[in-house]
């Protein structure tokens, strides 16, 4: 009995430990039953579920209706018009049609931490256009530079404060890169009966009293998946990398490659791995998700900005033929990575979207300032398709010196939008470049 | 059966559970076996995970996981927890990427500056924590937030050079180490976990370690300046992040303040599924298990389909479980 009650808690101890042992394959089995790979039809889009889909061949993108709930967007000129084709933002008419403030504007730029090149670009060109706009004097005062400053802990919470801040201190219009657009909605509309327009780049803000400027990602993530698919000829195996579950670039860049792959019937997706928008991460899982995916990889089609990362992981791993990379929202090291890929295998073709953010800045102040100058936007929501990168295209993006592990954005390539085209969201264009 | 004879039969067994589980304290059998059975699971089920290629990647990821906790297994060990090493780590990759280009410093010469500042901050650490008996949690995450801002400050928010290419060598599943086909990370790795091996189980230094770990009083009495062990632990905790950051930004080609968050999970769980305790039992070779474990699983896992999220909820259940066997184990302080 002794030696029995002595032995006791080693047992618990040892049977926990078995335990353990035990729960770990029903816990693999059951992942691998809850999660298997899906195959080209792809998963029903919520976000595009009540919209009309026109049914396309493979390799090219459908078009589905935008959100467009009061008809917005047929007072744009037709010219612009495809740039909605599946824009899940909903387009209404804007509450600054008729904004036509009085002498030079105090203007502010409330922004994301120094977190990439992107960020530090388009505070570079946030500084370059007032100054510009300060000398021909439809601007006055300093910027006032209200950006965010550990992205570790970042919150939306700081960001709000931060934009209330420029509120206080007297800001006539406020540039926005939010953080979360829900989360700073109320304080842009308490804003906008102040007075005071905010236009926002790269996060949309849901707000009918918010000037929204972006691309559209159902074009970003679909145009270079649908063209990377035609170049297999409808047929192969690929893999999706998507950024971060939950977060709306990833559920509509998502939901545009399925849109294509719901048209490829022959395509077999391998899987999918979340990149979180960081090529570091999204190599580790391409890695990761290589290792145990011998079959050949005839693409993969990532969100967006991960291009660098995935071609990391596919040069690392060895494999040939080196896979296909949608390369949406191309870096210069991303695109060094292409350079390679065909110096390795002539025959490499790939695709993808370009656009930077001096690029993006550029055209986000020269809305502000047409809109100041009473050129009357016309509707909430100003989007945008970026320029389709190609084997042809390619290179006039490329940074000179890159390599692939080079942190910096791509080179300005073709603009973003032509001034034409930016003429046809306001109702006076002109005005600004009559005075 | 007679009443000598099922006693007899219970002490043999009885005997026999106890030696299990003096194996077990000893070293990680368990989860050996566990990650000897996933793997297995993901042979069979993963055609190809068993290939040499997929093997060696799957020991780049882990070495890179693994030298991350070398700083967190000896924490761990006397008592404390390190927070800093996320910004350690990327702070270590930031001065030789980004620093190294906006000073135009030499790569040696940047990897160098981080052996004294490192230290000296590490060090710090462990003797705020020591002197006012503060929590290492709260302590390291502050110096966690120190060390990345100097690092970010002085890079002056310019995002200009990524890791040179010959670095990046040293991580690449297909690099080779003085022409044999296996990474130099995987080596470095292994070196580690040897000198490692020795330092905490045959040496004066390692001694003290645990003695400081399990009873900081009978070790101050036994003449052991506990003090100086928390700021040594801390020191050579802070220096290995950086150091890591090195390799980290070998890895990952170009580094951004965001890039060393997932190692800071990864390192500690790697720790803790070992079977290194607060404080001791434990060492750095049942962390190599544990980082081994933890990459395969995850390797496994993301071959079924399984998400990061998904993954997050399972490591978390893992560690569930490594808790529920290792905590209610005897403290080293409770056997001597």
């Amino acid at each position: 009995m002794r030696s029995t009650n002595q032995a006791a808690p080693a047992r618990r101890t040892l049977r926990r430990g078995l335990a353990m042992t035990a729960a770990l394959p029903l816990m693999l089995a059951a992942a691998g039953c809850a999660s298997g790979t899906t195959s080209g039809g792809g998963q029903p889009d919520p976000t595009t579920t009540d919209a009309a889909v026109t049914t396309a061949a493979c390799g090219t993108l459908p078009d589905i209706a935008p959100a467009d709930p009061e008809g917005a967007i047929a007072s744009l000129a037709a010219e612009v018009q495809p740039f909605y084709n599946g824009n899940p933002y909903p387009t209404l008419p804007s509450y600054w049609a008729d904004w036509a403030p009085e002498g030079p504007l105090t203007v502010a730029y409330v922004s994301l931490p120094m977190l990439n090149a992107w960020s530090v670009s388009a505070k570079a060109q946030m500084e370059e256009s007032f100054a510009e706009a300060k000398a021909a004097g439809l601007v006055e005062g300093e910027l006032l530079e209200f950006i965010m400053s550990d992205p570790a802990n970042m919150t939306p919470a700081e960001q709000i404060g931060l934009y209330e801040e420029a509120v206080r201190q007297g800001a006539d219009l406020i540039y926005l890169v939010p953080l979360s657009g829900e989360a700073i909605a109320a304080s842009v509309d308490a804003a906008a009966e102040q007075g005071i327009p905010t236009i926002t780049q790269n996060g949309y803000v849901p707000s009918d009293k918010a000037v929204n400027w972006g691309v559209n990602p159902y074009l970003d993530s679909g145009a270079p998946a649908a063209e990377i698919l035609g170049q297999l000829d409808g047929t192969g195996n690929v893999v999706i990398v998507r950024g971060v579950i939950g977060l709306a670039t990833d559920t509509y860049g998502y939901a545009a490659i399925e849109s294509v792959l719901a048209n490829c019937p022959n395509v077999t997706v391998l899987g999918e791995v979340e990149g979180g928008f960081n090529p570091p991460a999204a190599k580790t899982a391409l890695q990761q998700f290589l290792a145990s995916h011998p079959q050949q990889l005839d693409a993969v089609l990532q969100v967006g900005v991960m291009g660098q990362g995935v071609y990391q992981a596919l040069f690392e791993s060895g494999r040939t033929p080196i896979a296909k990379v949608s390369d949406t929202g191309a870096s210069a090291g991303s695109l060094a990575g292409w350079a390679e890929a065909i110096e390795r295998q002539p025959d490499y073709t790939a695709a993808g979207t370009g656009g930077t953010g001096r690029q993006q800045v550029a055209l986000l102040f020269e809305i502000g300032m047409r809109m100041a100058a009473g050129e009357g936007v016309k509707v909430s929501n100003l989007t945008y398709a970026s320029p389709l990168l190609t084997n042809d295209s390619f290179g006039e993006w490329m940074l000179a010196g890159a390599d692939l592990n080079s942190p910096d954005e791509t080179a300005d390539g073709a603009p973003l939008m032509s001034e034409q085209e930016l003429d046809a969201f306001f109702t006076n264009p002109g005005l600004l470049a009559s005075r | 059966m007679s009443t000598f004879e099922t006693t007899g039969v219970l002490t043999t067994r009885t005997s026999g559970w106890r030696r299990l589980v003096a194996i077990q304290g000893r070293f990680p059998i368990l989860q050996i076996v566990i990650t000897l059975g996933v793997f297995l699971f993901g042979a069979l089920t993963l055609p190809g995970l068993a290939s040499p290629s997929s093997i060696v990647s799957i020991l780049v990821l882990a070495s890179l996981v693994g030298i991350a906790a070398i700083g967190q297994t000896v924490v761990v060990l006397i008592g404390g927890i390190d927070m800093s090493v996320a910004g350690f780590l990327v702070a270590g990759a930031l001065v030789v990427t980004q620093l190294a280009s906006v000073y135009d410093l030499p790569f040696w010469a940047a990897a160098l500056l981080l052996i004294p500042c490192s230290i000296l901050l590490g060090g710090f650490v462990g003797w705020v924590c020591h002197r006012f008996r503060i929590d290492p949690l709260i302590i390291t995450l502050a110096m966690s937030s120190i060390a990345l801002g100097l690092v970010v400050v002085q890079s002056q928010g310019i995002v200009s050079a990524g890791a040179p290419t010959w670095l990046s060598n040293l991580t690449s599943p297909t690099g080779t180490t003085f022409g044999i086909p296996i990474p130099p990370v995987i080596i470095i790795w292994a070196i580690v976990g040897v000198v490692m091996w020795l330092v905490l189980s045959r040496t004066v230094i390692g001694r003290r370690l645990y003695a400081t770990g399990a009873n900081p009083r009978a070790a101050g009495l036994s003449l052991v300046k506990t003090r100086w062990v928390w700021i040594g632990v801390f020191a050579f905790s802070a220096l290995c992040a950086s150091l890591g950051g090195i390799l980290l930004a070998a890895f990952a080609g170009n580094v951004d303040p965001t890039v060393g968050g997932p190692y800071l999970f990864q390192s500690l769980a790697a720790v803790v599924i070992g079977g290194t305790v607060f404080g001791g039992p434990g060492d750095y070779t049942r962390t190599i298990v544990g980082t081994l474990m933890l990459m395969v699983l995850s390797t496994v896992l993301v071959g079924h389909g399984l998400t990061g999220s998904d993954q997050q909820i399972l490591f978390g259940v893992v560690i569930l479980l490594a808790v529920a066997v290792y905590g209610r184990e005897k403290k080293l302080r409770d056997r001597v």
